[in-house]
Formats: structure tokens, C-alpha cells, sequence
């Protein structure tokens, strides 16, 4: 109950569950949900909840209820009150003797942003899981599908916003999660099964650096992926590719901005090399990505709202300009490096989605990138369908 | 028992700190020190079981000015009240860059400070939660160890915005009994009289959500306390309403809807309340009181923490011991 810190032992069972998980394909929030039934074990301050959405969030394992009537009871169940909930939180996080985590859709911390506010402010370590991230959540439409919310949680001073790509990711983005006695940590994740991109058990926490190469070039690195969370598997894809067709690709894994922006300059000059094209991959608004990958880079992501409901998928082949609607996904290609040599070359972009969802399938899209020339328009732009 | 004439002054003294400081400062909110000083005496005096000494006392009462805009009778009371960190320098020092007397009070348990609050309905939804912290950690730990109370004053501001609605929903649904808010009822937001904007029984609406709903003076420390008092021996959390005069600021004669007194009048005026007709020899005679009740104040609880601090050194080892996050 006094000032101090988190029981012995949980990160050493944190990092047995991230070995046991390596390799395995889940969904991303079934993942964060199985770890926090194993923390609550590991860290009996642990007092989870959620507003009305314990069946899609997972977060209440084999905790009881804390009810009127049961005041041991580790799980909230706080009603559809997300202001209610982040503020209380907060409150627990204040009053000390609670380790609060609460779980919800990402379109919904919306509803409780003023208290995220206070959260950072107050440098409370309060984390909210965030399930359904992106539009690969499935048919329930553009209400539903965050596009800008990276983005606005990643502008909020002290806010730790974690994206993992896989389940083991998401074990390490826990450790991280818990071990922010700073400040509040957002810890975002799919609602879809996410392919393993990392297969090995033990070793560091690799997430700590924020982003770190997940697989490095074949050859002299030309090319530098970055994704994060569900996107990590669709730019490992583009990758094989590109090295198929004799570009060296690397593929660094990004699932936190702001501890990558922590590290030493040497490490972030060398992960994401400014001497190489760079390209992101985030089913989200490019807004601030351009401090990673310039004004010039590329980036494949979302450019408006999510689209409505599930349409038939064809590329546009016409170089003319394409038809808009919400929730295409376009390309932008970007400027070769002065010092490359000068030639045409093609940069395949993602294929499709390898989980064999057929909701969103985001086709290659070729793009010319000429020496000293900024190809405005994609010979084949993307779409998405719900 | 404190002495009845020094804390029957001790508003006085709240008032005065707060009026002082917000004429230095050239900025600040009167309004709550003005009108909740009483309700601040009758809770720190006879009934906030808190420990200056060891202000992080995991046992203490919890206290939350959820209009954080009235930071000023929150610091006023803390000073009075004798935590180090909230000495005379701190109230010069309101609004200054550096000082802990923040426009808005900023978290600083060691200073007595439970949270931060400025944004309306914030602190009340604060207050909830660590209700519901105590009485997760009471079933855990046992009554010996963690007994204590959250008590929040609010406005009618805070009580309007959207997230009140939903913890006083939660709170009463969840029956947080030890959880006891203090609405100073004045009827007064920043454009004017509340019945601009707002015409329910905000009464009938704390009690639809089964809290217990207690009336009393709000400038009367005795009825306050034993609001407190009788709020206390039922289970359902209860926001003691505090019907209030109006004291709070000016009131031209005659004229149309005014506006409460938030910011220093025109220069050249001598400040405070000028329905109050204050002078300097009240204005001495309050800082003399200030002193005296500081002095006073600073053995409470001590008996209470003494015991507490016996009770856990004999209590049972936990397998995982107790930590926070």
C-alpha cells in the first residue's frame, strides 16, 4: 500500500509467456488478454475492467467481478462509461494500492480523452488496452475503424503508445506497458489473428528500443520498410519480393515512436537509414510519419475514413486520375536517393493480406521511382474492401 | 475536540488567505474559498482523518477539490492544516512559476494534494475511483488496515458535465458508502444563475441513482458536520447538499444577471468581497487567527495514526506484499 514497486516475479513470467508464445498466430487483443491473465497472477494489485465490452476484450479471464456485494473482485465492469472509467483509474492509480488497466475499442478512448490528458499530466501509470485498431476490424464501418488515433495519442506528451506485431510483441510491449511507472501507456492491438513475425523464444526485450530491424537486407540495403502492429507481417511480404526482384529490403518492426525517439542517434541512424528509400506501412494517417521517413518517403496507409461495407476488389490500372473514395489505400512513391546510381526501378508494394482475410485485400502496387523525379501518381492504386 | 471559537474563526482565516493571495497574484477564482470555507473547517477539523506529519499515510482520508478552479481555499485549508510543503511562502507564491500553489492544484500527495483537478467533473470521477481502490484494499487487508473515506466538494459545474452523470451512476450502482461529496449548491456557474442552462432536480437525480442525499448550512460548520456525521453511518455514497448564500461576489443593485467575481476588479481597488465592507483591522486580526489555528491544527490525528501504524507492524506478512503501481 505504500509508495513502491510491483511485486517480485512478473517480468520473469511475462517472458516465459512471450517464449511460450513464439511462433503462434492469435489475435492480437486474445494475446494482450491471456497475458493479463497470467500478470493478475503474477501482480495481485492487478484491477482490470472494462466498459460493457468484457466479451470482445477478453479482460476479465478468471477474475471475479467487484461488485456491491463483492468488494474482492478485481474486474469492473464500468457500464458504457469510458470517461467514467479512464477518470476512476486515474483515481485508483492516485489513491496507490491498485495497478488499474482498462480495456476498450480504440474509436472509444475518444470518450475518455480528457482523462488520458490527466493521466499524462499527472504521470499516473494507468494502461488502457486498445482492441479493434484498425480497418481490419470487420464489417461494422467507418464508426468503428480508428484512422487517426495513432496519431492523436502519439501527439499527447508522456503518452507511451505500444503496437505490437505478434503475440510475442505483444508480451514485450506488456513488460513495457507495466514497467512505465511514468505515465500512461496505450497498448494498441488487433482485433484480427496476426502471423508471427517473431518465431524465437528468449533473448532481450527488443521492443524496448521502440523500433529495431526485424529482418535485415539481403545486400547492400536499398530499401527500409518500417511497420507496425498487423502491417509488420504485410511489409516482411513486400520484402521477400523485393529482394526476389534484387532490391535489398530491410523491415524494421516500430511498435513505439516514442521510445525509438529515445535512443541514441547512432541506433535510430542505422535501424531506419535516411540513405535509403523509406517506406511505412500503417493501416492508420500518415499524419507524423513524415519525421521518419521524410516528406519524400513513402507511405502505404489510410488517407480518410474507413470504407462502408464490403465491396468487389479490382486494381485501377488507368494512370489517369484515379477514382477517389474513402478508404483507399494509395501509395506515394518516393524519391530515390541522390547518391543511388540513376534508374528506373519498380518498388512492388504490400501484397495481400497474408491472414486471408477477405475483408481488406491490399494489392501491389507498382511505382516508378526515377532519380531526382517525384512520381506523383501510382500506376495501380489500392483498395480496401469491408 | 478543537477549540469551538478558533475553528469558528478558521473560515475567516481561509477567506482572508485566499483573498490575500488572489491580490497578489492579480488572478484566481474566490468563489469557492468564499463560499466553502465552512464546509472546508467542519471536514479538516472534525472529521478528515489525515496526517500532515506523514502526509503519504496509506490509511488517510482522501480529499479532492473537484472544482479545481477554488484551488485557493484547498492550499488555504492545507497551510492551515500545517503540511510542510504549504507554508506561508506557497500562498505568496499562488500562481507563481516554481511554487506548488498552481492555479490549479497539481498532484502532490506529500503536500496534501490528491490529484489534479481543473477541468469540471474530473476530480469527482477521481474521488470514485479511489473509493473504489479503499474498498477493494479493505476486502484484501482486512478493516484494521485500510478504513478510510473519500470526500470530494464539488460544484454545480462539475456536477453537469457528462462524466459526472456516469460516476454518480457507477458510484451509486456499485454502493461506495465511504464516499461522501460535498455539493455546495449556490446555484452559480461562471455565466450566472445555473437556471440559464439547467432546470432539473439534480437531487432527485443523486438519489435515482440511490445516493443518500443530506441538506444542511453549508455556512455552518456544526450542521455540515453532522451531515458528515450522519453520512457517514449509511452505506449509500452521499453528497451532502449545502444550500448556499450568496456570498460569492458582487451584486449590483438592481441590475441585470452578473457575473460571479473570478479576476481582480479595476486597479486602484482595494479587492475583496464589496458587499463585505472589510477593512484592515479585520484584515490583522484574521492573520493572527491563521496562526493560532496552524498551531493548533497540526497534533490532529495523531492518536489515530499512531494506532494504525501499531496495527500493521503486528499485522500478518502477505505472501505478495502490499505495493502499488
Amino acid at each position: 500500500m505504500t509508495a513502491g514497486d510491483l511485486p517480485d516475479g512478473w517480468r520473469e513470467t511475462l517472458r516465459a509467456a512471450r517464449d511460450r508464445l513464439a511462433g503462434q498466430a492469435k489475435p492480437g487483443i486474445d494475446v494482450a488478454a491471456e497475458l493479463v491473465g497470467e500478470l493478475a497472477g503474477a501482480i495481485p494489485e492487478l484491477f482490470t475492467g472494462a466498459p460493457d465490452l468484457e466479451g470482445p476484450t477478453k479482460h476479465k479471464q478468471a477474475l471475479s467481478a467487484f461488485t456491491a456485494q463483492e468488494r474482492n473482485g478485481r474486474y469492473l465492469h464500468y457500464g458504457i462509461r469510458e470517461h467514467a472509467m479512464g477518470a476512476m483509474m486515474n483515481g485508483m492509480a492516485a489513491h496507490r494500492g491498485l495497478v488499474p488497466v482498462g480495456a476498450t475499442y480504440l474509436v472509444f478512448s475518444d470518450y475518455m480523452r480528457p482523462s488520458l490528458r490527466m493521466a499524462a499530466l499527472m504521470n499516473l501509470p494507468v494502461v488502457t488496452v486498445y482492441s479493434h485498431d484498425s480497418i481490419a476490424i470487420g464489417r461494422n464501418g467507418p464508426t468503428h475503424q480508428p484512422v487517426e488515433f495513432l496519431a492523436s495519442l502519439r501527439a499527447m506528451p508522456n503518452m507511451l503508445v505500444l503496437r505490437p506485431a505478434d503475440a510475442v510483441e505483444a508480451a514485450e510491449c506488456w513488460e513495457l506497458a507495466l514497467g512505465n511507472r511514468e505515465g500512461p501507456t496505450s497498448l494498441v492491438c488487433a482485433r484480427q489473428e496476426l502471423p508471427p513475425v517473431r518465431r524465437e523464444a528468449g533473448g532481450d526485450n527488443l521492443c524496448a528500443r521502440g523500433a529495431y530491424v526485424i529482418a535485415e537486407a539481403d545486400g547492400e540495403r536499398r530499401v527500409t520498410l518500417i511497420g507496425t502492429g498487423s502491417e509488420v507481417a504485410l511489409a516482411l511480404a513486400a520484402r521477400d519480393i523485393l529482394q526476389g526482384e534484387g532490391v535489398p529490403t530491410a523491415v524494421v518492426s516500430m511498435p513505439s515512436w516514442e521510445l525509438f525517439a529515445r535512443q541514441e542517434d547512432a541506433y535510430r541512424a542505422k535501424t531506419i537509414r535516411k540513405d535509403t528509400v523509406r517506406v511505412a506501412v500503417e493501416a492508420a494517417m500518415r499524419f507524423g510519419w513524415d519525421r521518419w521517413i521524410g516528406e519524400d518517403g513513402g507511405f502505404v496507409g489510410m488517407t480518410g475514413f474507413g470504407p462502408l461495407a464490403r465491396r468487389r476488389i479490382s486494381p485501377v490500372t488507368s494512370a489517369s486520375q484515379p477514382r477517389r473514395w474513402p478508404g483507399r489505400l494509395v501509395c506515394v512513391s518516393s524519391v530515390l536517393n541522390r547518391r543511388s546510381r540513376a534508374r528506373d526501378t519498380n518498388l512492388p508494394g504490400i501484397i495481400a493480406d497474408p491472414t486471408g482475410h477477405n475483408h481488406h485485400r491490399l494489392h501491389v502496387l507498382n511505382v516508378r521511382i526515377d532519380a531526382g523525379a517525384r512520381c506523383r501518381r501510382p500506376e495501380r492504386s489500392i483498395r480496401s474492401g469491408n | 475536540m478543537p477549540d469551538p471559537a478558533l475553528t469558528a474563526r478558521m473560515a475567516d482565516a481561509i477567506r482572508f488567505l485566499s483573498l490575500d493571495a488572489i491580490e497578489r497574484a492579480t488572478d484566481g477564482h474566490p468563489g469557492a474559498p468564499l463560499g466553502c470555507a465552512e464546509m472546508a473547517v467542519a471536514l479538516f477539523t472534525r472529521h478528515l482523518r489525515c496526517a500532515p506529519q506523514d502526509p503519504l499515510w496509506p490509511d488517510r482520508d482522501r480529499f479532492v477539490l473537484s472544482n479545481g478552479h477554488g484551488s485557493m481555499l484547498l492550499y488555504a485549508v492545507l497551510h492551515l492544516s500545517g503540511y510542510a510543503g504549504m507554508g506561508m511562502d506557497q500562498i505568496r507564491d499562488f500562481r507563481v512559476l516554481g511554487s506548488h500553489t498552481h492555479g490549479h492544484p497539481e498532484i502532490a500527495p506529500e503536500h496534501g494534494i490528491e490529484t489534479t483537478t481543473g477541468p469540471l467533473g474530473q476530480g469527482i470521477a477521481n474521488a470514485v475511483g479511489m473509493a473504489v481502490a479503499e474498498a477493494k484494499l479493505a476486502a484484501e487487508y482486512g478493516r484494521d488496515l485500510v478504513d478510510h473515506h473519500t470526500y470530494c466538494i464539488v460544484g454545480d459545474g462539475c456536477l453537469q458535465e457528462g462524466i459526472a452523470h456516469e460516476v454518480i451512476s457507477l458510484a451509486g450502482h456499485l454502493r461506495l458508502g465511504r464516499l461522501i461529496v460535498l455539493w455546495d449548491d449556490n446555484r452559480i456557474t461562471d455565466d450566472g444563475a445555473t437556471d440559464l442552462s439547467i432546470s432539473e432536480d439534480v437531487r432527485a437525480r443523486f438519489r435515482a441513482a440511490e445516493w443518500q442525499v443530506i441538506d444542511a448550512d453549508g455556512h455552518d460548520v456544526e450542521a455540515v458536520s453532522a451531515a458528515i456525521l450522519l453520512a457517514k453511518g449509511d452505506p449509500a455514497p452521499e453528497p451532502d447538499r449545502l444550500p448556499h448564500g450568496d456570498r460569492e461576489g458582487p451584486a449590483p443593485a438592481g441590475g441585470p444577471a452578473w457575473r460571479p467575481w473570478r479576476t481582480r476588479p479595476a486597479a486602484g481597488s482595494r479587492g475583496g468581497p464589496r458587499g463585505q465592507g472589510l477593512d484592515a483591522s479585520r484584515l490583522h486580526r484574521a492573520r493572527r487567527r491563521r496562526r493560532r489555528v496552524a498551531r493548533r491544527r497540526r497534533g490532529r490525528n495523531r492518536d489515530a495514526y499512531a494506532a494504525w501504524q501499531r496495527r500493521r507492524e503486528t499485522a500478518p506478512a502477505r505472501p505478495a506484499g502490499p505495493s502499488t503501481g
